[in-house]
């Protein structure tokens, strides 16, 4: 387990210690070449700019509608929250894709009012600006929902006007959630891949899929290390600050009465509604049956969508499956004991911080690293590819951390006070688990393999590189595929498959935690 | 929910509201702090109507009310000083946020967090930090739930006093008919009825405990029994003999004897169960009139139950 979570930062050690040989024979350059070269610097200044901007986006946008779903009353308000958590449900590459075509020369935005090619850093930051103002609108929410109606009625009793309530009692207990999410969108620019790669934007993640693609190990690993530099110290400020304890709360909470907005409060958050929505759920969902559309039109000869489909199904089932077991027992120690139980967390989280490219990379490296060392290096190197095991381990090591999480809440569902009672009445342990444990945590369980299922069947940069000697072929994989090639018809039916799936998957965990 | 409530508080005056929960006693807080509008009726504080006719005239943070929540809603990121001096303009916050938590013992606590205080500290900062600006009206909502009973009544004393000292009127609510009769000057006791509430009696609290306007309000101020009794005059014939009433009536009345006012002597009647309590023995008798709880200093096997002192006739 252990070995498998630290593997990719293995193989980027050894990487960088002793250079794997390039395959067409070139002598090693040296590191500064290398370094003037792989242009890492630059890169890394537009990997920052990229996650700031997106930060700050997300953040401006996902804290508004946070509050406003919160303490404001306006028509519609249940529905617009809930629509405006869809673009979850949106890959990065699909929300990117049909941004960039729609609202390019040729598309069906774009065309009419003569807008520029939409590629490039600026698109890619509004487009994963979209896509993570949903992190900020939940965790911001959660953060104001637990926040006390008493403590803002107390205040305003003391004659404090709004902007002194916002400031010195809403503001300090939602610092944390603003700091924590500020993190996961930083740490989800820097580590996109699909919307990136899309826009072909001059970004770390992006040039370093490309040096993995060609071969070009030495440079691949350089880069490999420019983004672990930028994403372990977000990492580590984001779990110091998931782990701070908040000043103790003193009164219940229950939410204050909802407020009329004004006329300018209420502009802006239909405003913010609408361009969450309509870029991240009208726009590609529009754009994708508008792709279809053409196809059928023009009689264009559609791939048949099912074998991909049941591959899919398949690969994202195993993988589901896989990663799951793998973060069974993380899970059961971090939710049950109290010395390791941190530990442990860290750890597994430590891997969902990573890019998705650099797991890959990391995974490849240990694999050469490996075969070097025994005999028919080729060979083991192609059974540990095309048997798929390195696939399979590059999804466990990128969807451990998600899986631990959800079943770590399912593991929280047994009660110990109940456990206890059992066991005072004779009951063995293993008789409690089967009549009341595991009822307890099925709903948990379900909804960790549904997460699962998901994550896999939507990932991008590990299918790209990993799963191409094993010949399966994915939605995700199908998107990316005829996206590229500009068959814009095929890559709408297998983008829709995805959403549909997705979006029934997202709508099903938004209701459970919802019911929790 | 809560319909006819009159009510005029003189100043300094303390008025305790008494009812079940969920009869709307904190919704009538709530509507004189400014936290919700009522559909009708007029408030008035300090000589301003801040409603008028169903109509909000003067927000919650322009009342000049001082409010004491039932968990006190600390604010948990400022210190038991900032708390207190919260509602103070800048100006007066050194000179009297000392001076409050002086008042109110807290000289030592004042760098403390709110989460670092006991129940009661917290209770008494709530409090000071409610009277700082100097309200019309102190507005109390159970402020006593969170305390342990050993506690409650020198808390009690101790935010009596206080808002004595500042000269204050008080609203307080309460479920607890002890806190309502030892604090209040005047006690308004809610009742439920079908639809909500009504306002059952609002008199003084020896009145709403020895004269209750009716069977209701006598189960809520207090314990004892209702016995049915014929009147002669001075005094009436029950199933537990001849008892002596405050005011004279005639004809059948329905009488409000509280516990203090029964005794055990010497009959037949079977005792039925028995509990020591500490300060006493409870025995349950049955007797012609039901099964009546009294308190004697030691068990006994039978009994007869004894109505001593004058009782109440219910109107």
């Amino acid at each position: 387990m252990a070995l498998l979570v630290l593997s990719p930062l293995l193989g980027l050690t050894i990487g960088l210690v002793d250079p794997p040989p390039d395959p067409l024979g070139a002598p090693a350059a040296s590191f500064g070449t290398l370094l003037g070269r792989s242009h890492a610097v630059a890169l890394l200044g537009s990997s920052v700019a990229l996650a700031v901007g997106v930060a700050v986006l997300a953040l401006l946008a996902g804290a508004w509608l946070a509050w406003a779903e919160q303490r404001l009353r306006y028509p519609g308000r249940r529905v617009l929250a809930v629509v405006s958590l869809l673009p979850l449900a949106t890959p990065s590459y699909v929300a990117a894709a049909t941004f960039a075509q729609s609202m390019g020369p040729g598309g069906w935005v774009g065309g009419p009012l003569g807008l520029p090619r939409m590629t490039g850093l600026g698109v890619a930051v509004f487009v994963l600006a979209v896509v993570c103002v949903p992190y900020v609108h939940l965790l911001v929410g959660a953060a104001l929902a637990r926040t006390s109606a008493a403590e803002e009625e107390a205040a305003r009793a003391l004659g404090a006007g709004a902007w002194r309530v916002a400031w010195t009692v809403v503001f300090p207990r939602v610092r944390a959630a603003l700091a924590l999410s500020a993190l996961l969108c930083l740490l989800y620019a820097i580590s996109d891949f699909g919307a990136v790669a899309v826009l072909d934007a001059p970004v770390l993640t992006w040039r370093l899929y490309g040096a993995v693609k060609g071969q070009e190990l030495a440079q691949a690993t350089l880069l490999g290390a420019a983004v672990l530099g930028v994403t372990v110290p977000l990492f580590a400020l984001a779990r110091v600050l998931h782990g701070a304890r908040q000043a103790g709360t003193v009164a219940n909470p229950r939410l204050p009465a909802r407020r009329q907005p004004g006329a300018a409060a209420l502009a802006a958050t239909y405003a913010t509604h609408a361009v969450v929505i309509g870029a991240g759920v009208v726009l590609p969902v529009v754009t994708l049956v508008q792709w279809v559309g053409v196809g059928l039109r023009r009689d264009l000869v559609f791939a048949s969508p099912w074998t991909v489909t049941a591959e899919s199904v398949a690969v994202a089932a195993i993988g589901a499956v896989v990663t799951g077991a793998l973060a069974w027992a993380p899970a059961w120690v971090a939710a049950r004991d109290r010395r390791w139980g941190g530990w442990v967390e860290q750890a597994t989280l430590l891997t969902s911080a990573l890019p998705g490219v650099l797991l890959a990379l990391g995974l490849v490296l240990v694999a050469l690293a490996a075969s070097r060392t025994v005999g028919d290096g080729r060979a083991v190197y192609a059974a540990l590819t095309g048997s798929g095991v390195l696939l399979l381990a590059g999804y466990a090591v990128r969807f451990l951390a998600e899986g631990f999480a959800a079943l770590k809440t399912a593991v929280l569902q047994i009660d110990r006070r109940q456990e206890e009672s059992a066991l005072a009445l004779g009951v063995g342990r293993a008789l409690f688990l089967r009549r009341v444990g595991l009822p307890a945590m099925a709903p948990g369980v379900a909804a960790a393999s549904l997460l699962l299922f998901l994550a896999v069947l939507k990932e991008l940069p590990v299918t790209l590189l990993l799963g191409g000697a094993v010949g399966v072929q994915t939605l995700a994989f199908r998107v990316w595929d005829r996206y590229s090639e500009a068959m814009w018809h095929d890559a709408g039916v297998a983008a829709l498959l995805l959403e549909v799936v997705a979006l029934a998957v997202v709508l099903a965990t938004l209701r459970w935690r919802r019911a929790v | 929910m809560l319909a006819g409530v009159d009510l005029d508080l003189a100043d300094g005056e303390f008025v305790a509201v008494l009812g079940a929960s969920g009869c709307g006693k904190t919704t009538l807080l709530r509507a004189v702090a400014g936290l919700v509008t009522p559909t009708a009726g007029t408030i008035t504080i300090g000589g301003t109507d801040v409603v008028a006719q169903g109509r909000e005239k003067v927000p919650v943070e322009r009342r000049g009310v001082g409010l004491v929540f039932q968990d006190y809603a600390l604010f948990p990121n400022l210190t038991v000083a900032e708390n207190v001096g919260f509602g103070l303009p800048r100006s007066e916050r050194n000179l009297r946020v000392p001076e409050l938590l002086a008042m109110a013992g807290l000289q030592d606590l004042g760098a403390r967090l709110p989460s670092e205080l006991s129940g009661g500290q917290q209770q008494r900062v709530a409090l000071v930090r409610a009277l700082a600006p100097r309200p019309h009206l102190m507005l109390l909502d159970e402020p006593f739930s969170n305390i342990d009973a050993e506690r409650r009544m020198e808390l009690g004393t101790n935010l009596r006093q206080l808002i004595r000292e500042a000269g204050t009127a008080a609203l307080l609510v309460t479920h607890d008919r002890t806190d309502a009769l030892r604090l209040a000057d005047r006690v308004m006791v809610l009742v439920p009825e079908a639809q909500g509430a009504r306002v059952a009696q609002l008199a003084s609290p020896e009145a709403v405990y020895r004269r209750p306007s009716d069977e209701a309000v006598a189960r809520l101020t207090g314990g004892g029994l209702i016995l049915d009794g014929q009147a002669h005059g001075e005094h009436a014939e029950t199933a537990l003999g001849r008892v002596s009433l405050l005011e004279a009536r005639t004809g059948s009345v329905r009488l409000v004897v509280r516990e203090e006012q029964l005794a055990l002597g010497e009959g037949s009647d079977p005792v039925v169960g028995q509990a020591f309590i500490g300060r006493a023995w409870r025995l349950r008798v049955q007797t012609a009139a039901g099964t009546v709880d009294v308190e004697t200093s030691a068990p006994q096997p039978t009994g007869a139950v004894t109505v001593t002192g004058q009782v109440w006739a219910l109107p």
